[in-house]
Protein backbone atom coordinates (compact mmCIF):
# COMPACT_ATOMS: atom_id res chain seq x y z
CA UNK A 1 0.00 0.00 0.00
CA UNK A 2 1.08 3.76 -0.88
CA UNK A 3 1.89 6.06 2.34
CA UNK A 4 -0.04 9.06 2.07
CA UNK A 5 1.13 10.83 5.27
CA UNK A 6 4.49 9.87 6.97
CA UNK A 7 5.42 11.78 10.64
CA UNK A 8 8.90 11.12 10.54
CA UNK A 9 11.24 11.48 13.60
CA UNK A 10 8.98 14.17 15.09
CA UNK A 11 10.30 15.96 17.74
CA UNK A 12 7.20 18.64 18.64
CA UNK A 13 5.12 20.61 21.10
CA UNK A 14 4.06 24.08 22.41
CA UNK A 15 6.57 27.19 23.18
CA UNK A 16 9.37 25.89 25.10
CA UNK A 17 7.83 22.59 25.96
CA UNK A 18 7.89 19.22 24.14
CA UNK A 19 5.18 16.83 23.69
CA UNK A 20 6.05 14.46 20.95
CA UNK A 21 9.60 12.87 21.37
CA UNK A 22 11.11 11.28 18.37
CA UNK A 23 7.56 9.72 17.01
CA UNK A 24 7.59 8.20 13.47
CA UNK A 25 4.13 6.90 11.98
CA UNK A 26 3.00 6.22 8.41
CA UNK A 27 -0.53 6.11 7.16
CA UNK A 28 -1.02 4.09 4.40
CA UNK A 29 -3.54 4.18 1.13
CA UNK A 30 -7.39 2.69 2.93
CA UNK A 31 -6.33 2.59 6.42
CA UNK A 32 -7.55 3.86 9.61
CA UNK A 33 -4.57 4.09 12.45
CA UNK A 34 -5.63 4.64 15.83
CA UNK A 35 -3.71 6.69 18.06
CA UNK A 36 -4.49 5.69 21.50
CA UNK A 37 -2.88 6.55 24.93
CA UNK A 38 -3.49 7.63 28.45
CA UNK A 39 -4.14 11.34 29.26
CA UNK A 40 -1.44 13.81 28.48
CA UNK A 41 0.41 11.17 25.81
CA UNK A 42 0.54 13.60 23.21
CA UNK A 43 -2.41 11.94 21.34
CA UNK A 44 -4.20 14.99 20.12
CA UNK A 45 -0.80 16.88 19.21
CA UNK A 46 0.55 13.83 16.94
CA UNK A 47 -3.05 15.54 14.90
CA UNK A 48 -1.70 19.44 15.64
CA UNK A 49 1.46 18.91 14.51
CA UNK A 50 0.39 16.88 11.57
CA UNK A 51 -2.03 20.26 10.70
CA UNK A 52 1.08 22.49 11.53
CA UNK A 53 -0.79 23.66 14.73
CA UNK A 54 2.50 22.97 16.68
CA UNK A 55 6.33 24.04 16.90
CA UNK A 56 8.13 21.31 15.49
CA UNK A 57 11.79 20.79 16.67
CA UNK A 58 13.41 18.18 14.31
CA UNK A 59 11.73 15.51 11.67
CA UNK A 60 9.49 15.96 8.72
CA UNK A 61 5.96 15.78 7.45
CA UNK A 62 5.18 14.34 4.30
CA UNK A 63 1.52 13.90 2.35
CA UNK A 64 1.65 12.38 -0.42
CA UNK A 65 5.41 12.84 -1.08
CA UNK A 66 5.31 16.56 -0.69
CA UNK A 67 7.09 17.53 2.61
CA UNK A 68 5.19 19.72 4.22
CA UNK A 69 6.59 20.46 7.13
CA UNK A 70 7.46 23.78 6.97
CA UNK A 71 3.71 24.90 5.57
CA UNK A 72 1.37 26.55 7.46
CA UNK A 73 -2.03 25.18 8.57
CA UNK A 74 -3.72 26.47 5.51
CA UNK A 75 -0.90 25.71 3.24
CA UNK A 76 -1.35 22.13 4.55
CA UNK A 77 -5.44 22.24 3.84
CA UNK A 78 -5.04 23.19 0.89
CA UNK A 79 -2.66 20.23 0.04
CA UNK A 80 -5.14 18.01 1.00
CA UNK A 81 -4.80 16.99 5.22
CA UNK A 82 -8.28 17.24 6.78
CA UNK A 83 -8.11 18.15 10.40
CA UNK A 84 -11.42 17.89 12.43
CA UNK A 85 -10.63 19.15 15.68
CA UNK A 86 -11.99 17.61 19.25
CA UNK A 87 -13.49 20.94 20.64
CA UNK A 88 -14.47 24.36 18.76
CA UNK A 89 -14.74 22.40 15.48
CA UNK A 90 -17.85 24.45 14.18
CA UNK A 91 -18.74 27.99 13.71
CA UNK A 92 -21.17 28.28 16.96
CA UNK A 93 -23.01 31.55 15.36
CA UNK A 94 -23.38 30.50 11.32
CA UNK A 95 -26.04 28.44 10.55
CA UNK A 96 -25.41 24.43 9.37
CA UNK A 97 -25.21 25.52 5.26
CA UNK A 98 -22.97 28.14 5.97
CA UNK A 99 -20.21 26.27 8.12
CA UNK A 100 -20.26 23.68 5.50
CA UNK A 101 -19.54 26.27 2.61
CA UNK A 102 -16.84 27.44 4.82
CA UNK A 103 -15.33 23.97 4.15
CA UNK A 104 -16.06 24.49 0.97
CA UNK A 105 -13.88 28.07 0.74
CA UNK A 106 -11.08 26.39 -1.44
CA UNK A 107 -13.51 25.00 -4.30
CA UNK A 108 -16.68 27.37 -4.35
CA UNK A 109 -18.15 26.74 -7.89
CA UNK A 110 -18.17 23.12 -6.97
CA UNK A 111 -20.50 23.63 -3.58
CA UNK A 112 -23.92 22.80 -4.77
CA UNK A 113 -22.67 18.90 -5.78
CA UNK A 114 -20.14 18.45 -3.09
CA UNK A 115 -22.62 19.06 -0.32
CA UNK A 116 -25.06 16.96 -2.10
CA UNK A 117 -22.50 14.11 -1.48
CA UNK A 118 -22.18 15.68 2.44
CA UNK A 119 -25.52 15.36 3.02
CA UNK A 120 -25.81 11.68 1.64
CA UNK A 121 -23.11 10.68 4.07
CA UNK A 122 -25.11 12.75 6.61
CA UNK A 123 -29.04 12.83 6.26
CA UNK A 124 -29.16 14.64 9.46
CA UNK A 125 -27.48 17.78 8.40
CA UNK A 126 -29.46 18.46 4.98
CA UNK A 127 -32.94 18.58 7.69
CA UNK A 128 -30.81 20.54 9.85
CA UNK A 129 -29.31 23.12 7.49
CA UNK A 130 -31.16 26.10 8.18
CA UNK A 131 -30.32 25.89 11.83
CA UNK A 132 -28.04 27.62 13.85
CA UNK A 133 -24.56 25.08 14.54
CA UNK A 134 -24.03 26.42 18.14
CA UNK A 135 -27.69 24.75 18.62
CA UNK A 136 -26.90 21.94 17.59
CA UNK A 137 -26.87 18.48 19.26
CA UNK A 138 -23.63 16.64 20.38
CA UNK A 139 -23.46 14.44 17.43
CA UNK A 140 -24.49 16.75 14.90
CA UNK A 141 -22.23 18.87 15.74
CA UNK A 142 -19.60 16.42 15.11
CA UNK A 143 -21.10 15.40 11.84
CA UNK A 144 -21.20 18.82 10.44
CA UNK A 145 -17.46 19.32 11.33
CA UNK A 146 -16.43 16.42 9.70
CA UNK A 147 -18.75 17.27 6.61
CA UNK A 148 -17.33 20.59 6.72
CA UNK A 149 -13.42 19.27 6.74
CA UNK A 150 -14.65 16.75 3.99
CA UNK A 151 -15.73 19.81 1.58
CA UNK A 152 -12.13 20.34 1.41
CA UNK A 153 -11.47 17.09 -0.57
CA UNK A 154 -9.33 15.94 1.80
CA UNK A 155 -6.86 13.26 1.00
CA UNK A 156 -6.76 12.39 4.45
CA UNK A 157 -8.60 13.27 7.59
CA UNK A 158 -7.33 13.38 10.79
CA UNK A 159 -10.05 13.37 13.28
CA UNK A 160 -9.52 14.13 17.15
CA UNK A 161 -11.46 12.63 19.70
CA UNK A 162 -15.04 11.93 17.58
CA UNK A 163 -16.29 10.56 20.63
CA UNK A 164 -15.62 12.68 23.33
CA UNK A 165 -18.18 14.26 25.52
CA UNK A 166 -21.12 12.14 23.80
CA UNK A 167 -23.33 9.96 25.10
CA UNK A 168 -22.82 5.86 24.07
CA UNK A 169 -25.85 6.06 21.60
CA UNK A 170 -24.52 8.80 20.03
CA UNK A 171 -20.83 7.34 20.24
CA UNK A 172 -22.39 4.36 17.75
CA UNK A 173 -24.05 6.77 15.33
CA UNK A 174 -20.81 8.74 14.84
CA UNK A 175 -18.40 5.94 14.58
CA UNK A 176 -21.35 4.46 12.26
CA UNK A 177 -20.62 7.39 9.85
CA UNK A 178 -17.07 7.56 9.95
CA UNK A 179 -16.78 4.27 9.14
CA UNK A 180 -19.34 4.79 6.10
CA UNK A 181 -17.44 8.09 5.23
CA UNK A 182 -14.00 5.60 5.25
CA UNK A 183 -15.89 2.65 3.14
CA UNK A 184 -17.50 5.19 0.43
CA UNK A 185 -14.96 7.99 0.45
CA UNK A 186 -11.60 5.73 1.01
CA UNK A 187 -10.40 8.26 2.33
CA UNK A 188 -6.99 7.26 5.05
CA UNK A 189 -7.86 8.55 8.52
CA UNK A 190 -5.80 9.21 11.46
CA UNK A 191 -8.18 8.49 14.56
CA UNK A 192 -7.32 10.08 18.36
CA UNK A 193 -9.18 8.18 20.62
CA UNK A 194 -9.92 7.89 24.33
CA UNK A 195 -12.62 4.97 23.41
CA UNK A 196 -10.31 2.32 22.65
CA UNK A 197 -12.73 -0.54 21.79
CA UNK A 198 -14.63 1.58 19.64
CA UNK A 199 -11.63 3.17 17.61
CA UNK A 200 -10.51 -0.71 17.76
CA UNK A 201 -13.67 -1.92 15.68
CA UNK A 202 -12.93 0.75 13.04
CA UNK A 203 -9.09 0.38 12.93
CA UNK A 204 -6.63 -1.72 10.51
CA UNK A 205 -3.92 -0.47 12.66
CA UNK A 206 -2.96 0.83 16.37
CA UNK A 207 -0.16 3.06 17.61
CA UNK A 208 -0.10 3.34 20.98
CA UNK A 209 1.65 6.61 22.69
CA UNK A 210 3.61 6.68 25.85
CA UNK A 211 4.53 9.97 27.48
CA UNK A 212 5.20 11.11 23.68
CA UNK A 213 6.49 8.22 22.51
CA UNK A 214 5.90 5.35 20.25
CA UNK A 215 5.40 2.29 22.34
CA UNK A 216 3.13 0.39 19.93
CA UNK A 217 2.20 0.15 16.14
CA UNK A 218 0.62 -3.10 15.77
CA UNK A 219 -2.14 -4.47 12.58
CA UNK A 220 -5.22 -4.49 15.19
CA UNK A 221 -5.65 -8.25 14.75
CA UNK A 222 -1.82 -8.64 16.34
CA UNK A 223 -2.95 -6.11 19.33
CA UNK A 224 -3.52 -8.13 23.01
CA UNK A 225 -6.15 -5.68 24.76
CA UNK A 226 -3.96 -6.90 28.00
CA UNK A 227 -0.49 -4.99 26.45
CA UNK A 228 -2.94 -2.38 25.68
CA UNK A 229 -3.87 -2.00 29.44
CA UNK A 230 -0.10 -2.79 30.57
CA UNK A 231 1.12 0.65 28.10
CA UNK A 232 -2.09 2.48 28.92
CA UNK A 233 -1.56 2.01 33.44
CA UNK A 234 2.01 1.27 34.01
CA UNK A 235 2.73 3.64 31.16
CA UNK A 236 4.64 1.02 29.03
CA UNK A 237 7.34 -0.27 31.52
CA UNK A 238 6.42 -3.88 31.60
CA UNK A 239 6.54 -5.74 35.15
CA UNK A 240 6.23 -8.88 34.24
CA UNK B 1 -21.77 78.91 21.50
CA UNK B 2 -23.38 78.34 18.14
CA UNK B 3 -19.59 78.27 16.48
CA UNK B 4 -18.93 76.14 20.09
CA UNK B 5 -21.26 73.42 18.57
CA UNK B 6 -20.04 73.23 15.33
CA UNK B 7 -16.36 72.52 16.67
CA UNK B 8 -17.92 69.83 18.86
CA UNK B 9 -19.93 68.30 15.98
CA UNK B 10 -16.97 68.55 14.28
CA UNK B 11 -14.80 66.75 16.45
CA UNK B 12 -17.20 64.04 16.81
CA UNK B 13 -17.23 63.21 13.46
CA UNK B 14 -13.57 62.95 13.51
CA UNK B 15 -13.58 60.96 16.33
CA UNK B 16 -16.46 58.54 14.76
CA UNK B 17 -13.82 57.68 11.55
CA UNK B 18 -11.54 56.54 14.00
CA UNK B 19 -13.86 54.59 16.37
CA UNK B 20 -14.87 53.64 12.83
CA UNK B 21 -11.38 52.60 11.65
CA UNK B 22 -10.61 50.37 15.21
CA UNK B 23 -14.00 48.41 14.71
CA UNK B 24 -13.36 47.39 11.47
CA UNK B 25 -10.12 45.58 13.08
CA UNK B 26 -11.57 44.87 17.02
CA UNK B 27 -14.73 45.00 16.23
CA UNK B 28 -14.78 42.85 13.31
CA UNK B 29 -11.78 40.75 12.92
CA UNK B 30 -10.38 40.97 16.91
CA UNK B 31 -7.46 42.23 16.79
CA UNK B 32 -6.03 44.68 19.30
CA UNK B 33 -4.76 47.44 18.61
CA UNK B 34 -3.52 49.17 21.47
CA UNK B 35 -2.28 52.02 18.76
CA UNK B 36 -4.75 53.49 17.27
CA UNK B 37 -3.16 56.68 17.54
CA UNK B 38 -0.19 56.00 15.19
CA UNK B 39 -1.91 56.03 12.41
CA UNK B 40 -4.31 59.08 13.34
CA UNK B 41 -1.08 61.11 14.18
CA UNK B 42 0.85 59.84 10.93
CA UNK B 43 -2.13 61.70 9.09
CA UNK B 44 -2.00 65.33 11.36
CA UNK B 45 2.07 65.38 10.73
CA UNK B 46 1.80 64.24 6.83
CA UNK B 47 -0.64 67.57 6.96
CA UNK B 48 1.29 69.69 8.71
CA UNK B 49 4.97 69.00 6.73
CA UNK B 50 3.10 69.43 3.48
CA UNK B 51 1.64 72.75 4.40
CA UNK B 52 5.24 73.60 6.14
CA UNK B 53 6.54 72.83 2.79
CA UNK B 54 4.46 74.45 0.92
CA UNK B 55 1.78 71.67 -0.42
CA UNK B 56 -1.97 72.15 -1.01
CA UNK B 57 -3.93 69.84 1.61
CA UNK B 58 -4.57 67.37 -1.00
CA UNK B 59 -0.66 66.33 -0.82
CA UNK B 60 -0.76 66.47 2.92
CA UNK B 61 -3.42 63.61 3.03
CA UNK B 62 -1.54 61.95 0.14
CA UNK B 63 1.58 61.80 2.10
CA UNK B 64 -0.74 60.95 5.24
CA UNK B 65 -2.16 57.97 3.73
CA UNK B 66 0.81 56.46 1.88
CA UNK B 67 2.75 56.91 5.67
CA UNK B 68 0.06 54.55 6.93
CA UNK B 69 0.13 51.86 4.65
CA UNK B 70 3.76 51.86 4.73
CA UNK B 71 3.89 52.04 8.07
CA UNK B 72 1.05 49.63 9.06
CA UNK B 73 3.15 47.07 7.02
CA UNK B 74 6.52 47.62 8.58
CA UNK B 75 4.61 47.49 12.09
CA UNK B 76 2.80 44.47 11.43
CA UNK B 77 5.23 42.50 9.21
CA UNK B 78 6.79 41.25 13.26
CA UNK B 79 3.18 40.96 14.11
CA UNK B 80 2.48 37.88 11.21
CA UNK B 81 4.24 35.33 13.41
CA UNK B 82 3.26 35.83 16.65
CA UNK B 83 -0.48 35.62 18.57
CA UNK B 84 -2.68 38.28 18.68
CA UNK B 85 -1.43 39.06 22.06
CA UNK B 86 1.49 40.16 20.70
CA UNK B 87 -0.14 42.03 18.53
CA UNK B 88 -1.25 44.49 21.54
CA UNK B 89 1.91 44.86 22.56
CA UNK B 90 3.23 45.97 18.73
CA UNK B 91 0.92 48.39 18.26
CA UNK B 92 1.11 50.27 21.32
CA UNK B 93 4.40 50.00 21.02
CA UNK B 94 4.83 51.50 17.95
CA UNK B 95 2.58 54.47 18.69
CA UNK B 96 4.59 55.38 21.54
CA UNK B 97 7.77 55.18 19.77
CA UNK B 98 6.29 57.21 16.76
CA UNK B 99 5.37 59.78 20.21
CA UNK B 100 8.36 59.75 21.79
CA UNK B 101 9.98 60.33 17.49
CA UNK B 102 8.03 63.50 17.30
CA UNK B 103 8.79 64.66 20.66
CA UNK B 104 12.51 64.66 19.91
CA UNK B 105 13.10 65.14 16.16
CA UNK B 106 13.11 68.94 15.47
CA UNK B 107 11.96 68.61 12.17
CA UNK B 108 8.61 67.31 13.70
CA UNK B 109 8.69 70.42 16.06
CA UNK B 110 9.84 68.62 18.92
CA UNK B 111 7.60 69.50 22.01
CA UNK B 112 6.01 72.86 20.48
CA UNK B 113 4.75 70.96 17.26
CA UNK B 114 3.75 72.25 13.99
CA UNK B 115 1.44 74.61 12.89
CA UNK B 116 -1.39 73.75 10.03
CA UNK B 117 -2.95 76.28 8.42
CA UNK B 118 -6.92 75.97 9.58
CA UNK B 119 -10.35 75.91 7.78
CA UNK B 120 -11.07 79.78 7.17
CA UNK B 121 -15.08 78.62 7.62
CA UNK B 122 -16.09 76.40 10.64
CA UNK B 123 -19.32 75.27 8.55
CA UNK B 124 -16.61 73.71 5.89
CA UNK B 125 -14.74 72.04 8.44
CA UNK B 126 -17.97 70.70 9.54
CA UNK B 127 -18.66 69.64 6.22
CA UNK B 128 -15.87 68.01 5.36
CA UNK B 129 -15.71 66.17 8.35
CA UNK B 130 -19.52 64.73 7.95
CA UNK B 131 -18.53 63.78 4.75
CA UNK B 132 -15.77 61.96 6.36
CA UNK B 133 -17.59 60.32 8.87
CA UNK B 134 -20.29 59.35 6.04
CA UNK B 135 -17.52 57.54 3.70
CA UNK B 136 -16.05 56.07 6.41
CA UNK B 137 -19.52 54.88 8.30
CA UNK B 138 -20.62 53.45 4.38
CA UNK B 139 -17.14 52.03 3.59
CA UNK B 140 -17.33 49.92 7.67
CA UNK B 141 -20.89 48.91 6.84
CA UNK B 142 -20.27 47.33 3.12
CA UNK B 143 -17.00 46.00 4.86
CA UNK B 144 -19.45 44.45 7.21
CA UNK B 145 -21.82 42.92 4.73
CA UNK B 146 -19.58 41.88 2.32
CA UNK B 147 -17.43 38.11 2.40
CA UNK B 148 -15.01 39.40 3.32
CA UNK B 149 -16.46 40.81 6.39
CA UNK B 150 -18.25 37.76 6.96
CA UNK B 151 -14.53 36.35 7.06
CA UNK B 152 -13.29 38.42 9.17
CA UNK B 153 -15.87 37.84 12.19
CA UNK B 154 -15.38 34.06 11.24
CA UNK B 155 -11.26 34.99 11.82
CA UNK B 156 -12.60 36.51 15.10
CA UNK B 157 -14.43 33.87 16.30
CA UNK B 158 -12.00 31.35 15.47
CA UNK B 159 -8.89 31.77 13.67
CA UNK B 160 -7.23 28.19 14.05
CA UNK B 161 -10.93 26.25 12.85
CA UNK B 162 -10.81 29.23 9.95
CA UNK B 163 -7.26 28.54 8.57
CA UNK B 164 -7.81 24.66 8.77
CA UNK B 165 -10.53 25.06 6.42
CA UNK B 166 -8.18 26.59 3.59
CA UNK B 167 -7.99 30.45 5.08
CA UNK B 168 -5.03 32.44 5.43
CA UNK B 169 -5.92 34.52 8.17
CA UNK B 170 -2.95 36.75 8.00
CA UNK B 171 -3.77 38.08 4.46
CA UNK B 172 -7.57 38.93 6.00
CA UNK B 173 -5.95 40.68 9.15
CA UNK B 174 -3.03 43.19 7.09
CA UNK B 175 -6.01 43.58 4.75
CA UNK B 176 -7.87 44.92 7.31
CA UNK B 177 -5.33 46.68 9.24
CA UNK B 178 -4.54 48.63 5.98
CA UNK B 179 -7.81 50.26 5.67
CA UNK B 180 -8.43 50.63 9.29
CA UNK B 181 -5.12 52.70 9.72
CA UNK B 182 -5.56 55.08 6.47
CA UNK B 183 -9.19 55.51 7.77
CA UNK B 184 -7.43 56.90 10.35
CA UNK B 185 -4.73 58.53 8.74
CA UNK B 186 -7.74 60.58 6.93
CA UNK B 187 -9.32 61.44 10.16
CA UNK B 188 -6.10 62.58 11.34
CA UNK B 189 -5.75 64.74 8.13
CA UNK B 190 -8.33 66.41 8.58
CA UNK B 191 -7.89 66.78 12.50
CA UNK B 192 -4.76 68.90 11.64
CA UNK B 193 -6.42 71.38 9.64
CA UNK B 194 -9.51 71.69 12.44
CA UNK B 195 -7.42 72.40 15.35
CA UNK B 196 -4.50 74.11 13.32
CA UNK B 197 -1.53 72.88 15.53
CA UNK B 198 -0.13 69.55 16.05
CA UNK B 199 2.01 68.12 18.92
CA UNK B 200 3.14 64.52 20.65
CA UNK B 201 0.64 65.30 23.12
CA UNK B 202 -1.87 64.82 21.28
CA UNK B 203 -1.04 61.55 20.27
CA UNK B 204 -0.67 59.69 23.58
CA UNK B 205 -1.65 55.91 24.66
CA UNK B 206 -4.18 58.02 26.62
CA UNK B 207 -6.29 59.22 23.41
CA UNK B 208 -5.94 55.14 22.58
CA UNK B 209 -8.06 54.29 24.92
CA UNK B 210 -10.58 57.36 24.48
CA UNK B 211 -11.02 55.72 21.40
CA UNK B 212 -11.28 51.86 23.01
CA UNK B 213 -13.85 53.69 25.25
CA UNK B 214 -15.66 54.97 23.03
CA UNK B 215 -15.70 51.49 21.25
CA UNK B 216 -16.78 49.57 24.25
CA UNK B 217 -19.28 52.51 25.15
CA UNK B 218 -21.02 51.88 21.56
CA UNK B 219 -20.70 48.78 21.00
CA UNK B 220 -17.54 46.45 18.91
CA UNK B 221 -18.79 45.56 16.05
CA UNK B 222 -21.30 47.68 15.78
CA UNK B 223 -20.88 50.77 12.76
CA UNK B 224 -23.75 52.73 14.86
CA UNK B 225 -22.62 51.93 18.27
CA UNK B 226 -18.98 53.04 17.71
CA UNK B 227 -20.13 56.83 16.38
CA UNK B 228 -23.04 56.88 19.14
CA UNK B 229 -20.06 55.90 21.43
CA UNK B 230 -17.54 58.65 20.07
CA UNK B 231 -19.89 61.14 20.78
CA UNK B 232 -20.83 60.72 23.53
CA UNK B 233 -17.15 60.42 24.55
CA UNK B 234 -16.45 63.67 23.19
CA UNK B 235 -19.48 65.18 24.53
CA UNK B 236 -18.43 64.00 28.07
CA UNK B 237 -15.23 64.68 27.68
CA UNK B 238 -16.16 68.80 25.86
CA UNK B 239 -19.01 69.42 28.91
CA UNK B 240 -16.95 68.16 31.35
CA UNK B 241 -14.91 71.26 30.84
CA UNK B 242 -18.44 73.89 31.67
CA UNK B 243 -19.04 71.47 35.22
CA UNK B 244 -15.07 72.35 35.97
CA UNK B 245 -15.97 76.41 35.36
CA UNK B 246 -18.89 75.58 37.80
CA UNK B 247 -17.63 73.97 40.86
CA UNK B 248 -13.64 76.18 40.23
CA UNK B 249 -11.78 72.80 39.37
CA UNK B 250 -7.79 73.45 38.60
CA UNK B 251 -7.36 71.98 34.96
CA UNK B 252 -5.04 68.73 36.55
CA UNK B 253 -7.68 67.62 38.49
CA UNK B 254 -10.16 67.81 35.64
CA UNK B 255 -7.95 66.48 33.22
CA UNK B 256 -7.16 63.23 35.73
CA UNK B 257 -10.93 63.29 36.60
CA UNK B 258 -12.37 62.70 33.03
CA UNK B 259 -10.09 59.92 32.60
CA UNK B 260 -11.18 58.39 35.57
CA UNK B 261 -14.67 58.82 34.64
CA UNK B 262 -13.68 57.33 31.30
CA UNK B 263 -12.45 54.45 33.23
CA UNK B 264 -15.65 53.83 35.66
CA UNK B 265 -17.35 54.17 32.09
CA UNK B 266 -15.07 50.97 30.91
CA UNK B 267 -16.01 49.13 34.35
CA UNK B 268 -19.12 49.37 34.33
CA UNK B 269 -19.91 48.46 30.94
CA UNK B 270 -17.65 45.03 31.17
CA UNK B 271 -19.71 44.56 34.35
CA UNK B 272 -22.96 45.19 32.71
CA UNK B 273 -23.21 46.05 29.44
CA UNK B 274 -20.30 43.60 27.84
CA UNK B 275 -22.05 43.90 24.16
CA UNK B 276 -22.36 47.70 24.16
CA UNK B 277 -25.07 50.11 24.19
CA UNK B 278 -26.07 49.49 20.29
CA UNK B 279 -24.98 45.47 20.10
CA UNK B 280 -24.05 44.14 16.96
CA UNK B 281 -26.35 42.25 14.96
CA UNK B 282 -25.98 38.29 14.65
CA UNK B 283 -27.20 37.47 11.32
CA UNK B 284 -27.71 33.76 10.81
CA UNK B 285 -27.74 33.59 6.66
CA UNK B 286 -29.76 31.35 4.85
CA UNK B 287 -27.16 29.36 2.51
CA UNK B 288 -30.42 28.57 0.28
CA UNK B 289 -31.11 32.27 -0.31
CA UNK B 290 -27.94 32.93 -2.35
Amino acid sequence: MTDVLILSNLTAGYGPVTVLDDLSLTLRAGEVVAVLGANGSGKSTVLKTAMGLTKVRSGSITLAGRDVTRLPAHGRASAGLGYVPQTRNVFADMSVADNLRMGAYLRPRTFEQEVEKVFALFPRLKERRRALAGNLSGGERRMLAIGSTLLLNPSVLLLDEPSSDLAPATVDLVFEAIADVHKRLAIPILLVEQNVTKALTLANRVCVLVRGREALDAPVAEVDTHDLHALFLDGGVRTS
Amino acid sequence: MLDFAIYCLTIVAVWSVLGLSLNIQFGLTGLVNFGQILPFGLGAYAAALAAQAGMPWPAGAALGLAFAVVVSLLVLLPARRLSQDYWALITLGAGELFRLTALNAPALGGADGLTVPRFADPHLALACALALMAAAWFMAHRIARSPFGRMLKVLREDEVLAATLGRNPVTYQRTVSIIGWAMAAAAGVLYAHIVGYVSPSSFTVTETFIVWTALILGGPGSTLGVVIGAAAVQLLSVSSRFVAGWIDLPADVLANGRLALFGLVLVLMFLFRPQGLIPETKEVRDAERH
